[in-house]
């Protein structure tokens, strides 16, 4: 027992001086290295996946036109689970690898602000592509996001409803953090306008029955009803609501954007409006190219959070470039003074770092999302 | 007054799955003296056969009962042979434990084959039976209702008017002398047990049809709540079970219009746990039949 162990001491020990001799060799600080964290696997994996497949194009991309300030740029990948824990603790293996240079990710909010303050006292540079809490961006002067925070999404959301000639809503929303934020400035933003909220009515995650609810709703006597849900919730929403009888125009926030949600909508989600940074059916001259590529390496549609990645890639490399040189300070600057045509849009950012969007409208029309004009 | 007969519609729709799944656990209850914490994942199961039916072999609701039917009753059947057979003669407890632990056993399988998200699931019966003053009625709120008037009248028969039946009143009744009175009690209480199977596989089979989805997880909350309508009702009684049943849907449904979809199992659980302090065995049920 003991020489086993003894034998495995050793072997570990051997391991230790291969990796330190590694990490000081020149090969490998010719790369610049990039850390990218994501839910590879757990409930979130299906994003997860997305970030790797589309951030790792755009590397590709780069080392195909000859890096960048003339040296090879390298992932380094991490899985977070999507689980804040273990997000924090892939941050401190980030912050102490002196070879990183920056961050790309995560993909939740709750996984990005748990990393957040750890890259802060490390003074390293973090995009969280699509974390749209209000409280991230201006968390840090290190944390950027590509997606566009709540605030500015709410107000797109409100004013559509309001130019529709919508004058009262009535809303329903997931009894989460995300839920609520977007009730509360969606619906402030409505009322500022001149709206009336005449329902705001809270679900529990799980909920499967909101026949109920909808009956209250349709009672308040709205124009238009607004559902803060993801896709599973929001098409069961609509089939209850086609089932009830009630015809009204429904809004969704970008969350009901995906497949699943026309498969499990079938015709009761006929006419739902919503929104979307990205539309692969049509994509802008820098999109087309992107969707292609996408398209011929992993042979399906990129979607929209791997779009964000994907910018937030780019962003951040283009910065190192215009920067010069491989100070973090420097290219903060200069990732706050973005001006770039990304595949979801033009990105700028304000003052906090968040990024300044455009949103497409769309509808669901026979079936399918299309934009909506 | 719109809105009132709608929210009296809602309740009594969702109430009829509850009743549904109450009868299963009530069946199990009054044979055994003991609870099927599975019961709610033979109801997900139910709505995954129906599901897969529509998806691969051909959309036909009758059909889909069928099968619902056949896959609940040989689970149940399976759950009995394992929980409770093959201990026998242990503690309550260890064949309590042995259904929740068959329960979690049938989600997660189900969450690694088929995921964890929810799938859109065929459409049936979604035209609208009548329209009256602004209430709305569907076929499928027609079906549901009808449905368990269906299956409550074949199971009074059942137990009232055949041989097996006798068999199960006299094995509720006291299991050891009915096995001295000649009754193959094994084989009852395996009927017993397969058939409230087939009771909860139906009514995920109506849950999948009317909430129009399935996915692993949906038989959690129905399965707690059903059994504690089931306990409101009068566990021991089939008529009480199915009564609970339906007082837990009216209940949740006016208690979203007061007060809000949030607190929906707030509500239904705290008027239960108020009537259950003044009223211990249920509405209708039997005192002195309390067993475990």
């Amino acid at each position: 027992m003991k020489k086993v162990f003894m034998f495995l001491m050793v072997v570990v020990l051997l391991f230790s001086i291969a990796a330190c001799g590694e990490k000081t060799s020149s090969g490998s600080k010719d790369k610049i290295r990039i850390a990218l964290t994501a839910p590879l696997t757990g409930n979130q994996a299906k994003y997860g996946e997305s970030f790797k497949n589309t951030v790792s194009l755009a590397c590709k991309q780069w080392n195909d036109k000859g890096g960048v300030l003339g040296r090879e740029l390298e992932l380094v990948i991490n899985d977070s689970a999507g689980d804040s824990a273990q997000a924090a603790s892939v941050a401190q293996k980030v912050v102490s690898d002196s070879s990183i240079f920056a961050q790309v990710g995560d993909f939740s909010a709750p996984c990005s602000m748990a990393a957040q303050p750890i890259y802060d006292a490390a003074k390293m540079i973090q995009i969280a592509p699509t974390c749209s809490a209000v409280t991230f961006a201006r968390g840090s002067k290190w944390s950027f996001q590509i997606v566009g925070n709540q605030v500015l999404q709410g107000r797109f959301m409100a004013q559509w409803m309001f130019d529709e000639g919508v004058r009262k809503v009535a809303m329903l929303y997931l009894n989460n953090d995300w839920g609520v934020s977007v009730k509360d400035y969606v619906g402030d933003i409505f009322k500022e306008l001149g709206g009336e909220v005449v329902l705001q009515e809270p679900y529990s995650d799980g909920e499967t029955d909101f026949s109920a609810a909808l009956t209250k709703a349709r009672d308040a006597n709205p124009d238009a009803l607004f559902i803060a849900s993801y896709y599973n919730d929001g098409a069961a929403i609509c089939i209850q609501r086609a089932n009830l009888g009630w015809e009204i125009p429904v809004y969704n926030p970008g969350t009901v954007y995906s497949p699943e949600f026309l498969e499990i909508g079938g015709s009761a989600v006929e006419g739902v409006l919503t929104n979307v940074g990205f539309f692969p059916d049509d994509p802008g001259p820098a999109a087309a190219t992107f969707v292609e590529e996408y398209k011929n390496l992993y042979k399906s549609d990129p979607d929209y959070y791997g779009a964000c990645a994907y910018d937030a890639f780019n962003v951040l490399v283009e910065a190192i470039k215009r920067a010069g040189e491989l100070d973090n300070e420097k290219v903060r600057e200069e990732i706050a003074a973005t001006d770039y045509e990304g595949v979801t849009g033009n990105i700028t950012f304000d003052e906090n770092g968040d990024a300044l969007k455009t949103y497409i409208k769309i509808i669901v029309k026979d079936g399918k999302f299309t934009a909506y004009r | 007054m719109t809105m009132f007969f709608q929210q009296l519609v809602n309740g009594i729709t969702q109430g009829g799955l509850y009743a549904l799944l109450a009868i299963a656990y009530s069946l199990v209850y009054g044979v055994m003296g003991l609870v099927n914490f599975s019961t709610g994942s033979i109801y997900m199961l139910g709505a995954m056969s129906s599901w897969l039916v529509c998806k691969y072999i051909i959309e036909s609701f009758w059909l889909s009962v069928l099968i619902s039917f056949g896959v609940g009753f040989v689970v149940a059947f399976v759950l009995e042979k394992i929980a409770f057979s093959a201990i026998r003669g242990a503690t309550r407890i260890a064949s309590l434990i042995c259904t929740i632990g068959f329960s979690q056993f049938i989600n997660e399988a189900v969450a690694l084959i088929f995921g964890k998200a929810t799938q859109g699931m065929s459409t049936f019966f979604d035209q609208e039976l009548f329209a009256f003053l602004g209430v709305h009625i569907s076929v499928m709120q027609a079906v549901l209702v009808v449905t368990v008037i269906i299956i409550l009248v074949a199971l009074q028969f059942f137990v009232y008017r055949t041989r097996i039946g006798l068999a199960i009143r006299t094995v509720s009744m006291d299991e050891k002398t009915a096995g001295l009175m000649g009754i193959n009690v094994n084989r009852t209480i395996s009927i017993a047990f397969s058939l409230s199977g087939a009771c909860a596989a139906i009514a995920g089979l109506m849950g999948a049809v009317y909430y129009r989805s399935f996915s692993a997880y949906m038989g959690w909350m129905p399965g707690i709540k059903s059994f504690s309508a089931a306990v409101f009702g009068g566990l021991s009684s089939m008529p009480g079970a199915i009564l609970g049943g339906y007082l837990m849907g009216i209940i949740e449904n006016f208690g979203v219009q007061v007060f809000s979809t949030g607190y929906r199992d707030v509500i239904s659980f705290i008027v239960m746990i108020v009537f259950l302090l003044v009223r211990p065995q249920g509405i209708l049920g039997s005192k002195k039949k309390v067993k475990l």
